[in-house]
């Protein structure tokens, strides 16, 4: 392996990240915090189980403590809130834009000290452009998006969102019907409109033709969970799915002879997965240390060869079952559209109305 | 009166007191924990109920009726209380129906195959929801086991999916609450003396008289608290109509999630909650109002 400066400067930082955040000094780091525990929230499902193998073991394993991960996915602000202020039921949590903006209204995360965390140096500028002044809350340890799957046997390939409406896959397509949110980005990276997903972020009135294109879909059945998706697409109900990078690399690893998964042509839908400190933990220095080793490059690399999930440093390799992985910043930006903070304060304000009309889509495109 | 006379006064009124007394502090622990657990919750959600949902905010606190305005101007709100009032009142009903053979059945077979009905009974209480849903998802399919024994036994000739039908929404609920109303009906048949329907017979009343004219009134009260229960349990639930129902059965128990945590509203989630203990509120009071005095001994 070649050593460059930087790679070794940043190894050393890493190493001495517990003294720099002022718990012990680099000689005693790696039993500083032995024996102590610490729950962090991940996504439910098969990136609760990647965490655990990929993040949670290693760490226990370098530093001797009792870190464990449990699975969430949109309760924990609202679990944060029920408890009481100074004992929180996690000390660190996952959170998505959708999380993130809810979270910072409340007052329930803690700011990060970006200048303790030497991995922040290797970080893609793309996790921060979009982040706004919630920059300061937390570390970007990558993210998620939306993935096409397609069953083998359709003959359909995931390489072009417009295959939903192949008409090979007419009554065997499926897509989310709790987070409709992300359907709407499905016509609104194959419109030429606006770029990206922006038409997302439009009034009702405008975002009109990406409804009327979800309305040509005639749905085998809306999922409601990854559960759900994954026994559809196994019993054969539907052959063309969206799934969440966060479920993808499971299924494909285990089905992977009869589905094949990939992000399109057109780029995709996506959400951060930042690592944010919940007020009133009692384990600050411990998540300080963890959230530098969810920066680490080492820690990126090992959960970027055993996911779907995109990451947030510059330095990691493209992992062989995803050859295209966005390398560089542009194409990390070119391939991955963020459902930002700001888009969410727009798409928010005209829930209601969205939501009305998306139970109106549901209803004329479902044979289930 | 004397002073004798004054003191057994006395001494009985204490005596009528502590009587009267004794079935309220009999009570008491029990409705500590009901009202700790339960009333305080609910007065909490009718609080929620009035505040304001504004911007990324989970509430904003205030006094508004905003929220009752759109949860009874909202069609979508308004289509989910009924189709829930309808599948909750068809899935109660069936489950009364068949909760009530079963306990019957127990009932009048011999002490040996008591327990053996009994453990089947339990077995869907033994399992929770999900797990139950998931044998569903194994049954209903094109591919489930219903479809592969109807083929394989020649009675239809295609595969069928029943899956993701208002059918199997229903038949999911009523697998659920049916264990519920087969022990309330078979502690109340328990309660019967067996020697009534002996007695009707020797009389030369049909085995419909004796279930019409003996048995369904000592049962009467029984049977309306079954299907309380199950209404109650049924108006809830939203995990098993939602994964085994159509994409358009949008209960109320499904849109009170979805607004509490997809949506982070939860001032319109305890409004639509409310709606839906009110619902069940008034349901309790109209089967307590149908139970006749002499049947209430028997429950």
């Amino acid at each position: 392996m070649h050593l460059t400066r930087r790679k070794t400067l940043q190894g050393l930082a890493a190493l001495a990240a517990p003294a720099l955040i002022g718990r012990a000094r680099p000689a005693s780091a790696q039993s500083a915090f032995a024996g102590e525990g610490l729950v962090v929230v991940s996504w439910s499902g098969n990136h609760e189980l990647s965490f655990r193998d990929l993040v949670i073991d290693p760490f226990n394993a370098t530093y001797g403590t009792k870190v464990e991960t449990v699975g969430g996915w949109d309760q924990m602000v609202a679990q944060i809130m029920a408890a009481p202020a100074d004992n929180p039921p996690f000390d660190i949590t996952i959170a998505d834009e959708f999380t993130t903006s809810t979270g910072l209204a409340e007052g329930l995360f803690l700011e990060t000290d970006r200048a303790a965390l030497p991995g922040f140096a290797a970080v893609h500028p793309w996790f921060d452009a979009l982040r706004g002044d919630a920059a300061r809350y937390g570390v970007p340890f990558g993210g998620g998006s939306l993935w096409m799957l397609t069953s083998k046997a359709s003959g359909i390939a995931p390489d072009s969102w417009a295959n939903f409406w192949d008409p090979r896959a007419l009554g065997k397509t499926t897509m989310d019907a709790a987070a409709f949110y992300w359907d709407l980005c499905i016509p609104a990276l194959l419109s030429s409109r606006k770029p990206g997903i922006d038409e997302v972020f439009d009034t009702p009135a405008e975002m009109e033709p990406l409804f009327v294109e979800l309305e040509k879909l005639r749905m085998a059945k809306w999922y409601k969970d990854g559960a759900e998706l994954a026994n559809l697409m196994l019993q054969d109900e539907a052959q063309v799915a969206t799934m969440y990078s966060g479920d993808a690399y499971g299924f494909l690893k285990e089905y992977g002879d009869e589905f094949t998964g990939a992000v399109p042509k057109e780029g995709t839908a996506s959400y951060t997965n930042w690592f944010v400190k919940v007020r009133g933990t009692r384990h600050g220095d411990l998540a300080d240390l963890f959230q530098s080793y969810l920066l680490e490059q080492e820690t990126q690399q090992r959960f970027l060869n055993g996911s779907t999930d995109f990451m947030s440093r510059s330095d990691l390799t493209a992992p062989a079952h995803w050859a295209d992985y966005p390398m560089t910043n542009d194409a990390m930006a070119a391939t991955f559209s963020l459902f930002s903070l700001a888009g969410w304060d727009k798409f928010g304000a005209n829930w209601e109305a969205l939501d009305a009309r998306m139970k109106q889509t549901i209803t004329v495109t479902t044979s289930g | 009166m004397t002073g004798e006379d004054r003191a057994f006064t006395v001494a009985r009124a204490a005596v009528i007191r502590r009587k009267r007394a004794a079935p309220w502090l009999l009570m008491l622990p029990a409705l500590i924990i009901v009202l700790i657990f339960f009333g305080l919750p609910t007065l909490y959600m009718a609080r929620m109920s009035f505040n304001l949902s504004e911007g990324s905010k989970l509430f904003t606190p205030g006094l508004s009726w905003a929220n009752y305005q759109t949860v009874f101007s909202n069609e979508v709100f308004v289509g989910a209380i009924w189709t829930t009032l309808q599948l909750a009142l068809m899935a109660s009903a069936a489950t009364l129906v068949i909760g009530y053979l079963f306990a019957l059945l127990v009932w009048l077979k011999p002490a040996k195959w008591r327990l053996i009905f009994i453990g089947l009974a339990l077995c869907p209480l033994l399992i929770s929801e999900i797990a139950i849903i998931f044998g569903w998802w194994m049954f209903f399919p094109k591919n489930g086991l219903l479809s592969f024994a109807l083929t394989s036994s020649g009675l239809i000739s295609d595969k069928i999916s029943l899956m993701y039908t208002e059918f199997a929404a229903f038949v999911g609920l009523v697998y659920l609450t049916l264990p519920f109303c087969f022990f309330i009906l078979l502690s109340i048949l328990d309660g019967i003396d067996k020697r009534m329907l002996e007695a009707a017979a020797d009389l030369g009343a049909s085995p419909l008289t004796i279930f019409r004219e003996v048995l369904l009134p000592l049962t009467r009260n029984g049977m309306l608290v079954a299907f309380s229960q199950c209404f109650i349990f049924t108006m809830g639930t939203y995990a098993t109509p939602s994964a085994l129902g159509p994409d358009t059965l949008w209960t109320m128990g499904f849109l009170v999630q979805e607004q509490m945590l997809g949506r982070n509203n939860w001032p319109l989630a305890s409004a639509l909650s409310m709606v839906l203990v009110v619902l069940v509120a008034v349901m309790m009071v109209f089967t307590r109002a149908l139970a006749t005095r002499r049947a209430t001994l028997h429950v």
